[in-house]
């Protein structure tokens, strides 16, 4: 159970987030929210791999899912639609992925300014043991969209 | 075919096998007119994380610097395999264009168990670039 800012909002930003090219691209997917904290993942796939003889996939795969993870985690905040651009990510890998396995992520904007909001995120894997690969830490920059921008996202992503 | 086209197609076919995700982005390996290894992804349509600018995805920006960086490490140590990237941080610092995009990598520190370099991202001009990364590897073994 989700408590968001704004359901439509939050609705319209995450789907759009989701059906970006590259993003369909590498598979990502919504599991779901728990609070204000969305949980994303990306299938294991073998064009995505690290290494040809290690079935992992690459730290891309994971910056992209964190980056993504991290501007839904902000839109459970916000109230309208807006443009949130990242300003930096840092990644730090604790450890190497479980081969042939799915990554996850989830997030939590723990800091939303007028212009600039602040998200944690971590990416691990389901295994019977919590499997924690990597941390992230990102910084977004808010910028307000005009009204007719706004109404032109939400048509086109709530379904 | 000139040496030079040889040595850029050898590498970046070399990248492609050892490395799917480099495949995957269309990443080519060039080298630069002061023999310095240049990472070169052509826009494709797949590369896109804004509609509206539109602009390249920043996950696929940092996926480009992981690339460049191991690539890079695994060069210069003729290293069997790849080193291991501790922690790395994006600043990104202009949108990404729908074109070409460029990585080159320096080392700040090479050291036996930890490197340390810097890697910058442009488009149609190296002095404005649209990201910038700090890295820090563990050394493979064999290096």
């Amino acid at each position: 159970m989700n408590n968001v800012a704004n359901a439509v909002v939050y609705e319209a930003l995450k789907n759009y987030y989701l059906n970006l090219p590259h993003c369909q691209a590498i598979g990502l997917q919504f599991e779901q929210t728990i609070g204000t904290t969305p949980i994303l993942s990306v299938p294991y796939q073998a064009c995505l791999q690290a290494e040809q003889h290690s079935q992992r996939l690459h730290g891309g795969v994971m910056t992209t899912l964190m980056d993504v993870t991290c501007a839904t985690a902000v839109s459970a905040h916000l109230i309208e639609v807006e443009a949130l651009a990242t300003l930096d990510l840092r990644i730090d890998y604790l450890q190497d992925a479980l081969e042939q396995a799915p990554i996850f992520g989830r997030a939590q904007c723990h800091q939303l300014n007028d212009d600039i909001a602040f998200v944690r995120g971590t990416c691990y894997q389901a295994s019977s043991q919590p499997h924690i690969i990597a941390t992230a830490t990102a910084t977004f920059i808010r910028t307000a969209l005009p009204t007719d921008v706004q109404q032109i996202i939400t048509k086109a992503w709530i379904s | 075919m000139s040496t030079l086209l040889v040595t850029e197609s050898h590498l970046t076919e070399q990248a492609h096998q050892n490395m799917p995700y480099a495949k995957f982005i269309g990443l080519q390996i060039q080298i630069d007119c002061a023999q310095q290894l240049l990472f070169h992804v052509p826009f494709q349509a797949q590369n896109i994380g804004n509609t509206f600018l539109p602009a390249i995805h920043g996950g696929l920006i940092g996926g480009l610097i992981e690339t460049a960086a191991l690539l890079f490490v695994q060069h210069l140590h003729q290293s069997t395999h790849f080193a291991r990237i501790i922690d790395y941080t994006i600043d990104y610092l202009r949108p990404g264009l729908a074109q070409s995009m460029y990585a080159q990598c320096q080392f700040t520190r090479q050291g036996k168990r930890i490197s340390h370099l810097t890697v910058s991202v442009w488009q149609e001009d190296a002095a404005r670039p649209i990201a910038f990364a700090r890295v820090h590897c563990q050394m493979p073994s064999d290096a």
